[in-house]
């Protein structure tokens, strides 16, 4: 009788469905040493995820870099309102401005009787003090020099009296940022390699406890690939599990920053609370798990694999 | 008297062969024979003499440093690396130690060579029925190999290697860790399947089943063919 044989796809799909199914059932009978081996992988993700979230959140924090490299425009006393809404509307336009806002002299005058309690000094005053002024949120990927020449620009007008530009604080709040985000990606990289490392070990192990069953595979004519497959899919899982262990860690630690860190920001009377991980940097931590567990088990097979023959 | 080879066509050549193991140790030296396709054939001879090497050499474990090996008339020097697991898939092997996995079930063990074959499930377990019915452990497919006895293992082994269909089938000691009765039953197994055109290349101390069978032996000495026959020790009449 002829033997069926599935076509291709079939059975490649179908040995890779019965190998991952079968390599996530052999961890599940070994939870101990699956908890353990995941653990590793999840601390060295979760590790560089909290820090990446704690830059984002200082981001965050200081109101945003954008906001703080305003630049506000103080018209002269003599322009009038429609001029200066003229001036507003041209500035709106420009390519470097996100946003411009017109403030008139008496909107200037009523915002700052709200805010103080100085109405009484500005009734003794025979004028309004208060210029009418324009303020610009320059677009996020306008550089620092970018923001210099618009301001040369501002400046060089009849109408404008004084222009305002203090990104100082800004610059040096982004370059702290920048660092920990570099020292984020470094981290991540020098505990990626340890979780290789810690993977490949495993995966070591693994090879050693199953030498008998290679062996068996390997003299009845398994190919490579049918032999290294279930250490590959154990690496996925190992990684895969870290990854979930990674975003746990991350959610307890934003849990149980939340409550002082609202405290603290009450006492600024600020507007901010901590974020989680958004759905990017989530699926970046699962994959990146994926991804370093199979390195570790690819390192550990190519190594060790090719050694295991009948005694 | 010795039963012919069925035909003249030969699956396994051996010309001239040598085996070096590392550390300079001749293990073959110059070995000629040749086995016939649907031959059962014996190699005899004391340990160190060069039976397993001889079986690892036709499964491509290792490397003749000299001559030529070739199956179906290819020389087996010209197998790449990568080629090795297609070279032994079309062969059948059976070991004194039986080599089961024991953390899986009788049929399972059996199923592996039609799994990495990527037989299609229906099949898989027609054949591996199939094979357990002809090794008389219909039945028993759901034990684990440690519930069987050495004979049973020896069995499921013999169910493994045939379970493919292979041309040819190895078989290092396969009576050695089986009692005088058990090994008969194994040597009478491998004759039907012998009989069902299987070439056997079996390497073995037990001459006396040689002789009881009255297939053609092959005497290794110092790794090359001796002609002196040996005695056998003990007689199958005791059994």
């Amino acid at each position: 009788m002829t033997l069926q044989r599935p076509n291709f796809l079939q059975r490649w799909l179908g040995e890779h469905a019965r190998v991952c199914v079968a390599a996530f059932g052999r961890q599940w009978r070994d939870p101990i040493g699956t908890l353990l081996t995941s653990l590793v992988i999840g601390i060295t993700l979760a590790l560089p995820t909290g820090l990446h979230l704690l830059v984002e959140n200082l981001r965050t924090a200081a109101g945003g870099l954008n906001e703080t490299r305003n630049i506000t425009v103080f018209l002269k006393d003599g322009v009038s309102e429609s001029d200066g809404r003229a001036l507003n509307t041209s500035l709106a336009k420009r390519a470097e401005v996100a946003t411009a806002t017109y403030t008139s002299r008496d909107q200037a005058l009523k915002d700052f009787r709200a805010r103080t309690d100085l109405g009484a000094v500005l009734d003794a005053l025979e004028t309004n003090p208060l210029p009418a002024s324009i303020s610009i949120t320059p677009r996020t990927e306008e550089d620092a020099a970018g923001l210099a020449v618009l301001a040369k620009d501002l400046r060089g007008r009849d109408s404008v009296e004084r222009v305002l530009l203090d990104d100082t604080w800004s610059q040096r709040l982004s370059g702290a940022l920048a660092v920990a985000s570099r020292l984020a990606l470094l981290l991540a990289v020098a505990l990626g390699i340890a979780a290789v490392l810690a993977m490949g070990n495993t995966i070591r192990l693994d090879i050693e406890s199953r030498r008998e069953e290679i062996v068996v595979m390997k003299l009845i004519g398994a190919p490579p690939g049918f032999i290294r497959r279930p250490f590959l899919y154990a690496g996925l899982w190992y990684g895969l599990s870290g990854s979930v262990f990674a975003i746990l860690a991350v959610y307890i630690a934003r849990y149980a920053l939340n409550a002082p860190v609202n405290h603290l920001v009450a006492l600024y009377e600020g507007a901010f609370s901590l974020r989680g991980p958004d759905p990017q940097t989530l699926a970046v931590v699962l994959g990146a798990g994926a991804v370093l567990g199979l390195a570790g088990a690819w390192l550990a097979v190519s190594r060790h694999l090719g050694r295991v023959e009948q005694r | 008297m010795i039963k012919p080879p069925a035909t003249s066509e030969h699956i396994l050549e051996f010309e001239d062969v040598g085996c070096r193991y590392k550390g300079g140790v001749d293990v073959l030296n110059g070995l000629d024979f040749k086995l016939a396709r649907g031959e059962m054939l014996f190699l005899t001879g004391p340990s160190g003499a060069g039976k397993s090497t001889v079986l690892r050499l036709a499964a491509m474990q290792l490397r003749a440093t000299r001559g030529r090996v070739l199956m179906n008339g290819k020389d087996l020097a010209g197998v790449r690396a990568g080629k090795v697991p297609a070279h032994r898939r079309e062969l059948g092997m059976i070991f004194q130690d039986f080599q089961l996995l024991h953390d899986r079930s009788v049929f399972d063990n059996i199923a592996l060579p039609l799994v990495i074959r990527g037989l299609s499930h229906n099949d898989l377990a027609r054949r591996v029925r199939a094979a357990l019915d002809a090794v008389g452990l219909l039945g028993r497919e759901k034990s684990l190999p440690r519930t069987l006895s050495g004979g049973e293992q020896q069995r499921a082994g013999i169910a493994r290697a045939i379970v493919a269909r292979p041309q040819l089938i190895l078989a290092d000691e396969p009576t050695g860790n089986l009692d005088p009765r058990m090994a008969l039953d194994v040597m009478r197994l491998f004759e039907r399947f012998n009989e069902a055109g299987v070439s056997f290349l079996i390497a073995t101390h037990a001459i006396d089943l040689i002789e009881q069978l009255g297939h053609r032996a092959i005497h290794l000495e110092a790794g090359r063919e001796s002609q002196a026959r040996p005695e056998a020790a003990s007689r199958l009449t005791a059994i």
